[in-house]
């Protein structure tokens, strides 16, 4: 009886449909690629006064080259000063804040020997300026720049420039002229002390 | 239920980090280099002399404006020069504490000994022909600015401790010539010194 009830079972097992493996198998890999950023800068970082005129002797500019995988808004594109109180102070100056490819701006240099008062910075950054009021600040005229069809703008309340971004390669580059911003440089008292005049840059808030 | 936590907390570090970064600091830099300039401002060079009495007719003032663009101490040098039939001589001396200049005549020139005679400090007329001494006060002197005789170059050292433009005079009061070195001997002509502001 035990050997009849072993035959049934193993009967019964190969009548049972065999399970064939699938020649194919779909599998779904979800990946959550995030932003990549990077840039590089180059550019002329350093130039020298003629105390004649106040003049560079060459050109100054900083470039930014962003390579994106993605539409980037609100770039901000930083100047600053540091002041006689150690404070950072903003160097960028435009009267025009209209939405465009090219905005055209004056950028505070500030001796870093003998640090100017926060006003004389402030003077330079003036419809118009007096020597007198802004000793040891210097402003130079200059562009700055976006390619790949981004747009750039002037925060009046932040002092900063706000950049949008296409994806793909996009140039920020600030350009200045050698010339000195009218009555910023003095050539007859020489109140813009001898040493470095410096403004740094970088952008901010980069994702 | 410890495996939970540490399966919520890695899937946690996978989300994207939304944090915003920025580039380093870049620095645009240009140098401002040293201003160092003395220039001629002027004032009243000219007068003439009452052929009576040797009185100058108005004060001498020949002045300077320094400009430099530095706070830092520079020294500079006034002295002055006149003209004689030997050559350029220095034309400052003094008596006691008392600074004197010689004029010389530039249209007929004299000798040498002429102004030694007067600067010897014990002048005689009849020796020193075409040359007349007056009395000079110190440079002018302001904030940041002094002003020191030296009795071995008989010139100024002037001290500067002040950026910007600073302005100094040497003045000829207008008033009678040292005693004995106006006479009759003296010429007609142009009595001229020339001053000398430098830095060192």
């Amino acid at each position: 009886m035990k050997y009849f009830y072993i035959t049934i079972f193993i009967l019964l097992t190969f009548f049972i449909s065999p399970t064939y493996a699938d020649t194919t198998s779909n599998h779904t890999f979800i990946f959550d690629v995030s932003n990549s950023v990077t840039i590089n800068v180059t550019g002329n970082m350093t130039s020298s006064i003629d105390t004649e005129t106040g003049n560079m002797t060459t050109p100054l500019n900083i470039n930014f080259n962003i390579v994106s995988n993605a539409t980037l808004s609100n770039v901000q594109l930083k100047a600053l000063v540091t002041d006689s109180t150690s404070n950072l102070d903003n160097a960028i100056y435009a009267n025009d804040v209209t939405s465009a490819t090219s905005i055209p701006l004056s950028v505070v240099l500030a001796n870093t020997t003998y640090t100017p008062t926060v006003n004389a910075i402030d003077n330079c950054e003036t419809v118009t300026s007096t020597v007198a009021n802004n000793p040891n600040a210097v402003a130079y005229t200059g562009t700055v720049t976006v390619d790949n069809s981004g747009t750039l703008s002037y925060s009046t309340s932040n002092g900063y420039i706000n950049a949008n971004l296409n994806t793909g390669t996009s140039n920020i580059n600030l350009a200045l002229t050698t010339s000195a911003k009218s009555g910023t440089y003095d050539t007859t008292n020489y109140s813009d002390e001898i040493g470095d005049y410096k403004v740094e840059v970088y952008l901010d808030n980069i994702p | 239920m410890k495996k939970y936590i540490f399966i919520l907390i890695y899937l946690l570090m996978l989300l994207p980090n939304a944090k915003a970064e920025q580039t380093s600091a870049y620095y645009l830099t240009s140098s401002n280099p040293a201003v160092e300039s003395v220039s001629g401002s002027g004032r009243n060079l000219t007068a003439t002399i009452d052929t009576d009495t040797g009185l100058l007719s108005s004060a001498l003032s020949p002045s300077f404006t320094i400009l430099t663009n530095s706070p830092q101490t520079y020294t500079l040098t006034m002295s002055a020069t006149n003209t004689t039939s030997g050559g350029t001589t220095n034309a400052i001396f003094a008596i006691g504490t008392t600074r004197y200049i010689v004029l010389t005549n530039n249209t007929v020139l004299p000798n040498t000994a002429s102004v030694n005679n007067i600067t010897s400090g014990s002048p005689t007329a009849l020796n020193n022909p075409n040359a007349i001494a007056y009395q000079v006060n110190n440079p002018t002197t302001t904030t940041g600015l002094t002003a020191t005789y030296n009795t071995t170059n008989k010139n100024w050292l002037l001290t500067l401790n002040r950026a910007g433009a600073t302005n100094t005079s040497l003045v000829v009061p207008a008033a009678i010539p040292l005693t004995n070195t106006f006479s009759s001997m003296d010429e007609a002509g142009d009595y001229k010194a020339t001053v000398t502001l430098s830095f060192n």
